[in-house]
């Protein structure tokens, strides 16, 4: 018969209990500890105990009072149950249940947080990766009458920072290319001029289109311009400047609810849509539509090849890597363009437009 | 495995401090940010994990930081060896007003479930392990939450507790019900256990809140009058800075007469 060591607690013992050698003998559990040797009683009950009910206690009373002899999990438990007597084997399947009734709630209960904690977790990773799907899905639900609204928005904020001009020949030239662009449109255009020197143009929400006099200066015709606009309307049509907040709207609320409310909604917002952080998905998207939309208008697509090389030539001073950059780069977009504007057939419509003039009539660059 | 024997001294009646003294050799084990003082000839030693040989290799070291960090520790503990040729004392102090425990773990029988946060310091040789709790009502209405800790090895172990302590061995059988949160530390015989307060009057009314803590004998059990987190609510809500008020504060003499009359706050 196996020994195994314990540790008993009863009468006439050190309250902390003390450490005994065990040993079945005929049926019989006989404890040893430094200063006495005691038997187990002829009742004993058995169950599962101590921290995590981890061990097995096993108690029976005596004349002078109960004694309880913990038998710790592993070897000494094996060594316990393999001599138990069949008369207590009841009891002990009856502990043994309730240690692992224990254990698998412990299971649960772990699945049930990991569960918990990693279902928004996967949610919002999911929305992360396939966040423009989820956006252009949200977006079909804003009336255009809101974005109309968010449109007065950036044109109140733009016109904080730059002078814009909305009337004039150069205002006029816009508005006649640009309407000519957009055909049976939701949105009603406003075509803005800005006084300001960066071959630039940009579309909020809602139809503003805000071009920038020093990209006037730069082209070289009114088609060029055309391309440009196509391009710009292309986003506000695509919706692109809406999608872009209901993401970043999305990644607020995500970040919210994982318990970081560092981002303050509504201003930087409005800088998003200033700063026109477009995806390259969407600059491609808006290519690819303006080009259809130059083509549907008869203006010759060509010319959005010729500006592309334009700002190609203009930015090989500070080239990026074309991964780092937002926008592809314009080699790469012209090249592309370029394929598919000599696969299409003219005849192209000139633009009525005295360039020359419009040009004289930008305000002076100090 | 050998355990450090040290020696040591508690000063101090409410706001203690235990100078250990470590023979020649000898090492002992303070949690991160307690130690008080050291005399010269103590060399201090930043170590991953609980610094106990225990943990084997790498592997077991990375265990044990995790475990630390599970129960809100640090990932070091910091090893205290004496370099000297005499006897050199060090000093760690209790970071809150309580009692400091001296728990002699040979005589507990080797293990110790104590409330996490509550360790101070160590013989070398002591295991710092995390005990989880596995049963899912104790933890989440035991007062004590689903992380312990466990204290393994048959050196002697300084565990603190806030208020006044109340240290009782409980014959088998033998029940004490407690209030959530004022458990510190427990030998694994005893069975720690919820009950509910019994009435639902009791349970709105009564302030005690929802369950009691039962301790069930054998064994010896060390409870804590005042948890730092009941302390630390007393104090936030009587802070005026935090919005509290200066209630007790009101003398004919102070400026807060006024607004002690009328029962508003005097912060301004």
């Amino acid at each position: 018969m196996a020994s195994f060591t314990g540790r008993v607690f009863g009468p006439g013992l050190a309250g902390t209990g003390e450490v005994a050698q065990a040993q079945w003998q005929h049926g019989q559990l006989r404890l040893q500890t430094p200063s006495l040797s005691l038997d187990m009683g002829v009742n004993p009950h058995i169950t599962g105990g101590g921290f995590n009910a981890e061990q097995l206690r096993v108690s029976w009373q005596a004349p002078e009072g109960e004694f309880v002899f913990f038998v710790d999990a592993g070897a000494a438990q094996a060594a316990f149950v393999a001599d138990l007597p069949p008369q207590w084997r009841a009891q002990l399947a009856g502990a043994q249940r309730s240690q692992s009734r224990v254990r698998a709630r412990w299971r649960w209960g772990i699945a049930a947080l990991v569960l918990c904690l990693s279902v928004p977790l996967a949610a919002l990773v999911a929305l992360v990766v396939r966040s423009d799907a989820v956006a252009a899905w949200v977006v079909q639900w804003v009336p255009p009458a809101y974005e109309a609204k968010l449109g007065d928005l950036v044109l109140v904020q733009t016109q904080a920072q730059m002078r814009l001009i909305d009337s004039g020949p150069a205002v006029e030239a816009l508005r006649q290319m640009g309407e000519k662009l957009v055909p049976h449109s939701p949105y009603r255009y406003r075509w803005l001029l800005a006084d300001h020197p960066d071959v630039n143009a940009f579309a909020a929400p809602g139809g503003v289109v805000v071009v920038f006099s020093g990209l006037l200066m730069a082209a070289d015709t009114p088609e060029e311009v055309a391309a440009v606009l196509a391009h710009e309307v292309a986003h506000a049509e695509l919706r692109h400047g809406l999608q872009g907040v209901v993401k970043s709207l999305g990644l607020q609320a995500g970040a919210v609810l994982l318990g970081d409310a560092t981002g303050v909604a509504v201003p930087g917002l409005l800088s998003h849509l200033l700063e026109r952080q477009f995806s390259r998905e969407a600059e491609t998207a808006a290519d690819a539509e303006g080009l259809r939309r130059l083509v549907a208008a008869r203006i010759d697509p060509a010319n959005m090849v010729v500006f592309m090389k334009k700002l190609a030539a203009k930015e090989k001073g500070v080239e990026l890597p074309q991964w780092l950059s937002t926008h592809p780069a314009p080699e790469d977009r012209a090249a592309r363009l370029q394929a598919q504007v000599s696969t299409l057939p003219g005849p192209w419509q000139p633009l009525a437009i005295d360039w020359a003039a419009v040009q004289r009539s930008l305000p002076r660059q100090p | 495995m050998a355990m450090d024997v040290v020696d040591y001294e508690i000063f101090g009646s409410e706001m203690q401090y235990i100078e250990v003294e470590l023979d020649p050799g000898e090492a002992a084990v303070g949690e991160a940010g307690v130690m008080m003082y050291m005399q010269d000839g103590i060399q201090m030693d930043t170590v991953f994990g609980d610094g106990s040989s225990q943990q084997g290799g790498f592997f077991g070291k990375l265990m044990g930081a995790g475990k630390r960090l599970i129960t809100g520790e640090g990932l070091f503990t910091t090893v205290f060896h004496n370099e000297a040729n005499g006897k050199r004392r060090v000093a760690f102090a209790a970071p809150y007003p309580g009692k400091i425990v001296p728990m002699d773990l040979a005589q507990l029988g080797g293990t110790l479930i104590c409330q996490k946060d509550s360790f101070l310091c160590a013989a070398k040789g002591v295991a710092l392990g995390i005990a989880f709790q596995k049963k899912l009502g104790v933890g989440l209405f035991g007062g004590e939450g689903f992380i312990m800790q466990k204290l393994d090895g048959d050196g002697m172990a300084f565990v603190h507790a806030g208020g006044t302590l109340m240290e009782r061995t409980l014959a088998p059988g033998e029940t004490l019900r407690v209030d959530t949160g004022c458990v510190v530390a427990f030998q694994p015989s005893v069975d720690f256990d919820i009950q509910f307060v019994g009435k639902i009057k009791s349970a709105i009314f009564g302030g005690e809140g929802l369950f009691f803590a039962t301790l069930r004998g054998p064994g010896k059990i060390w409870l804590q009058s005042l948890p730092l987190s009941r302390l630390a609510n007393r104090i936030i809500l009587s802070a005026p800075a935090a919005g509290g008020r200066s209630a007790d504060q009101g003398s004919l003499l102070g400026a807060g007469v006024l607004g002690g009359l009328l029962g508003g706050d005097s912060d301004d």
